[in-house]
């Protein structure tokens, strides 16, 4: 009997090789040898939309979508909002903004609550946190949504940021903070729902950039220095596709095979 | 400040459940072994479900006040919390008494409240593509416009009268969707696959702590 699972070596194999290249370019990062990104305009636009909301005297609204944070295969999308909602909050506790943040699952609910909460309280601005700006509305996918278009459309919404994973619900909510006015980044890795985002809302991040969110906003050297190792995968992932397709065209299934081990 | 608060609590947990999923993923470890990760996998779920008793209070916490207070729109707050009980006391598992999944005012509710308003959220849908789509549907630049062939294809592909009509959209469709749409699609999966995987590293490292109390101080 093999140690390792029947099928999952080459997995295990790309995964190693991803993570030690995430501790080497993290390390070279803290060293200050800081790797230059692209710029993400629908990050760069957050700083935008939470100002225009505080200039505009309306509050901002900020989501992390529907997947519970536990949730193996959806739940990095919501940590990936968490991460954004904690930027978003540090932004309008500082400028003296409301922030709304609209709660589907019960398990992310005390998390988002702590980090507005914290927020407000680095800022020194405690008193202003309030308990009803992050509502709790409902495990169903409708209800919820319903909650949120009513809630951005009762409070007037300055700025709509929605990352996290998202579903039919999509749409609704971006097509609703259009209607309010209020200026709108979102973004989602599902692929679906991507297309709803590019044409409702203002800017859109397309799958990979949310999970840069954090390392992008925090500013961090060795938290961008990660992002690199995201384009290790993607050198890799494109010779196995290029090298496959021509040992293919060559008859030979020898990728397809060292893929399946 | 006292050890429980500190930020490596939290971050301790998150590797070591982590690991309990990772682990008999990639590694065969023996019967004993799996079926300790297995138990601490129902547990996690036994906690998530605790979770509920915090949305409960929640929406206790936000709606009550505002009943009491009479604030704007109280009316509503209060129909929620009276269904909310209503289903709460009706759902709970006491056979004995007759409540439950299987009780008649719960099925009721569900049936014909829950359920009809769902349905009718998920109908309005097609209002939002039309109005989304009106705006999104002109051609101001070379990528607008190309949305809008694409998409009138597609539309034409998928209304029976367009391929009455125009039989050739069937396959000049089917190639949008199946090749150009797919190599699009996979190649986004590929990068959000890296990208979770990147913040996983991230997350179990301890260096992104932005879900950890707004930055983990």
């Amino acid at each position: 009997m093999s140690f390792v699972q029947s099928g999952r070596a080459s997995g295990l194999v790309i995964l190693l090789i991803i993570t030690i290249a995430t501790v080497y370019f993290i390390e070279r990062g803290k060293r200050g040898k800081v790797p230059s990104i692209r710029r993400v305009s629908g990050l760069d636009a957050i700083d935008e939309a939470v100002g225009r909301a505080t200039e505009m005297g309306r509050p901002v609204f900020c989501s992390q979508g529907l997947a519970d944070i536990h949730d193996s295969t959806y739940g990095p999308q919501t940590i990936a909002g968490l991460s954004v909602l904690s930027y978003v909050a540090r932004l309008c506790a500082k400028y003296g903004t409301r922030v709304i943040v609209p709660v589907v699952s019960l398990t992310v609910y005390p998390i988002a609550r702590e980090i507005v909460e914290n927020a407000y309280r680095m800022e020194g601005k405690l008193e202003q946190f309030k308990l009803d700006d992050i509502p709790y509305l409902s495990t169903w996918q409708f209800s919820y949504s319903l909650g949120y278009m009513s809630l951005m459309q009762r409070e007037r919404a300055g700025a709509n940021v929605m990352i996290g994973a998202y579903w039919a619900e999509s749409l609704q909510l971006a097509e609703t903070g259009y209607k309010v006015g209020a200026m709108q980044v979102a973004g989602t890795a599902n692929t679906h729902q991507i297309p709803f985002f590019v044409v409702a809302t203002d800017y859109t991040l397309i799958g990979e950039e949310i999970y840069a969110a954090g390392a992008y906003l925090s500013k961090d050297p060795a938290m961008i220095g990660s992002i690199v190792a995201q384009d290790i995968g993607k050198i890799i992932s494109l010779l196995l596709i290029v090298v496959g397709i021509l040992l293919g065209l060559a008859g030979s299934n020898f990728i397809v095979d060292i893929l399946k081990m | 400040m006292a050890w429980y608060k500190r930020v490596e609590i939290p971050i301790a947990v998150t590797v070591i459940c982590a690991l309990i999923q990772i682990i008999p993923y990639f590694f065969t470890l023996g019967p004993d072994v799996e079926s300790f990760m297995d138990n601490a996998v129902n547990w996690e779920m036994v906690v998530a479900t605790g979770a509920l008793f915090v949305g409960a209070i929640s929406i206790i916490l936000v709606h009550a006040p505002r009943v009491v207070k009479r604030r704007q729109y109280w009316e509503y707050s209060l129909i929620l919390l009276i269904l909310m009980f209503v289903m709460m006391i009706v759902g709970l598992p006491i056979w004995e008494w007759g409540l439950g999944m299987n009780n008649d005012i719960f099925n009721f509710l569900t049936n014909n409240v829950l359920t009809p308003l769902d349905s009718s959220l998920y109908a309005m849908l097609a209002f939002f593509i039309a109005s989304a789509a009106y705006r999104a549907f002109k051609a101001r630049s070379l990528e607008a416009a190309l949305l809008l062939i694409a998409g009138s294809i597609l539309v034409f592909r998928n209304a029976p009268l367009g391929t009455f009509l125009v039989p050739q959209v069937s396959s000049l469709g089917d190639w949008l969707f199946n090749v150009p749409n797919m190599a699009v699609q996979r190649s986004i999966i590929i990068g959000a696959a890296l990208g979770a995987i990147v913040l996983g590293i991230r997350t179990l490292t301890g260096y992104e702590r932005g879900y950890l109390r707004g930055g983990g101080t």
